[in-house]
């Protein structure tokens, strides 16, 4: 089950899927659960087809849906396409790994110390409610219309989720594990290198999380900094009335989303395949 | 003693930050930093007095009116999902695919079909607002223990008062997680239909300063916007707390 469940104030997290109950009522289904879903999405795009051509939702505003998914399909040939694309997922990409760096050092270092964490607490809940949105007329005096402003939104945007979790995952440190490493007199590099595993289940929820996070703000810089990429031509279709290019790209949009989440959570069960939460998966 | 050493200790560095900020911009004639007294002065023209009416206003009702909106019918839908298994099961592909579309690719669409009023705002903040709080509610309402349904129909309860008293209460704190990331797209889309299609607004004000150099309306633009974040965010705890007051979580 795929819902997003954030922790409050900063604290909960991750941990095992809840199991439905219901184990006792084995009703027959009709049809099965992914044949559900295709009749679904099935029905749906006949549906709009049928109400787009026969202006019941007038097709100015709602082209037909073949036309939309042949747009789609046409774009993935266009260089004038491909290359913004490739600009977002750079973006993207870079912010998020910048974030991540930063996250997950910080993260280790504030939740293994109460100095360090008292220290930093009040700035994080500060600066975290924050939309990196607020920050992009600044940013665009201070980087100009590029990929660097993208970037640097990202970074920030994608950071606290991260941050938070991973400050979480490492306050969660067994005591049997923290007591272990001092007996082993391990040095502090070593000693870091096990908190943060240990502290993995969390970082995998945060990261799921930041990378969606870190796709809105991509689309957002886009958008509102102008800076060249898959958003900002979504704008410039709509402005330029060309609705069915419009609703393609928005398609594109949806498709990365399912992407980034459909790679991050396989990446998480394989990075977790020791975690109880994942046992219960295999069953 | 101690504790207020603690207290010190977590304050210090937004307080030295704000300090040095205005150590180096009074000596420093940087355009883009001005110093804390000026931007206090810009924020306090700007947003009290007419610019109250103006911008602040107009920017936090549509944020209210879309985000009431937005879970009203998030739950509904939710709880009608969440009861019926076949229902879910058409929809589910298209319900996970609208949560994966990132909310501010359907600005250009909500422009299309609500224009460019308060009623996009609105329409845009409601849709945004509307996934997170459905899919955390479906969730809910399916992870209700069956010992409970099954109670519920030995003891012959009304349908109001299995909603209201069992189903809602049991699914209420994952519809508030929902509610709680709901409250940031919120935000998120008032901001930006704001900067991207709008003439009022604290968002629109906050980028027209920057497009007119105008650096000082700029920063309070930017600072009341962070203020409502953190405000919201503090307040939708509170609220949290409250609601959930009875429910089982670890503390900080």
């Amino acid at each position: 089950m795929t819902s997003v469940t954030t922790p409050p104030a900063g604290v909960e997290a991750a941990g095992g899927a809840p199991d439905t109950s219901s184990q006792r009522r084995k009703q027959r289904r009709a049809f099965p659960r992914p044949v559900l879903g295709v009749i679904g999405v099935a029905g749906a795009l006949a549906a709009w087809e049928l109400l787009s051509r026969t202006e019941v939702l007038p097709s100015k505003y709602f082209p037909p849906a073949s036309d939309v998914l042949a747009a789609f399909a046409l774009q993935w040939t266009q260089p004038g396409f491909l290359q913004p694309l490739l600009l977002t997922l750079q973006g993207w990409f870079l912010g998020l790994a910048a974030a991540t760096a930063i996250a997950l050092v910080l993260g280790i270092l504030c939740g293994s110390s109460r100095l360090l964490y008292d220290f930093f607490r009040l700035t994080i809940e500060l600066l975290r409610p924050i939309p990196p949105v607020v920050l992009i007329p600044l940013a665009i005096l201070l980087f100009g219309v590029n990929q660097q402003l993208k970037i640097f939104l990202v970074a920030f945007g994608a950071l606290w989720p991260l941050l938070v979790q991973t400050i979480a995952g490492a306050k969660a440190l067994d005591k049997v594990t923290s007591e272990m490493t001092r007996s082993y007199g391990l040095k502090p590099s070593q000693v870091f290198g096990i908190r943060l595993m240990s502290a993995s289940p969390y970082i995998a929820t945060g990261m799921r999380i930041s990378a969606t996070v870190a796709l809105i703000v991509t689309i957002v810089a886009e958008m509102v900094g102008g800076a060249p990429g898959l958003g900002r031509d979504i704008l410039q279709a709509q402005a330029n009335n060309n609705q069915t290019l419009m609703y393609a790209l928005v398609l594109v949009a949806g498709v990365l989303g399912v992407a980034v989440n459909f790679i991050f959570q396989r990446a998480e069960a394989k990075v977790l395949f020791w975690h109880a939460s994942q046992r219960s998966k295999g069953d | 003693m101690k504790t207020i050493a603690r207290a010190g200790w977590q304050v210090i560095l937004p307080v030295a930050v704000l300090a040095a900020w205005a150590v180096w911009t009074s000596s420093n004639t940087n355009m883009f930093f001005p110093t804390p007294a000026k931007i206090w002065e810009s924020f306090l023209n700007a947003f009290v007095g007419e610019g109250l009416t103006q911008h602040v206003l107009p920017s936090l009702s549509n944020l209210a009116v879309g985000y009431m909106i937005g879970i009203i019918c998030g739950i509904a839908l939710g709880v009608a999902l969440g009861m019926s298994s076949a229902l879910d099961g058409l929809l589910q592909p298209l319900l996970e695919f609208g949560r994966a579309v990132p909310p501010p690719a359907l600005l250009p669409f909500a422009i299309l079909i609500l224009g460019v009023g308060p009623e996009m705002k609105v329409g845009l903040i409601a849709f945004g607002v509307l996934f997170p709080v459905l899919l955390n509610t479906i969730d809910g309402i399916r992870g209700i223990d069956s010992t409970m349904r099954e109670m519920t129909e030995v003891y012959r309860f009304p349908p109001r008062m299995r909603l209201f008293k069992v189903w809602l209460p049991a699914a209420s704190p994952q519809i508030l997680a929902g509610c709680r990331t709901s409250l940031a797209v919120g935000v998120l889309l008032m901001v930006v239909s704001e900067m991207v299609a709008s003439t009022q607004g604290i968002g629109f004000f906050t980028l027209q300063s920057q497009r007119t150099f105008a650096i000082a309306d700029m920063w309070a633009g930017m600072l009341l916007l962070a203020i409502t974040g953190v405000l919201l965010t503090a307040l939708f705890s509170a609220l949290e707390s409250r609601i959930l007051h009875w429910h089982i979580r670890s503390a900080e």
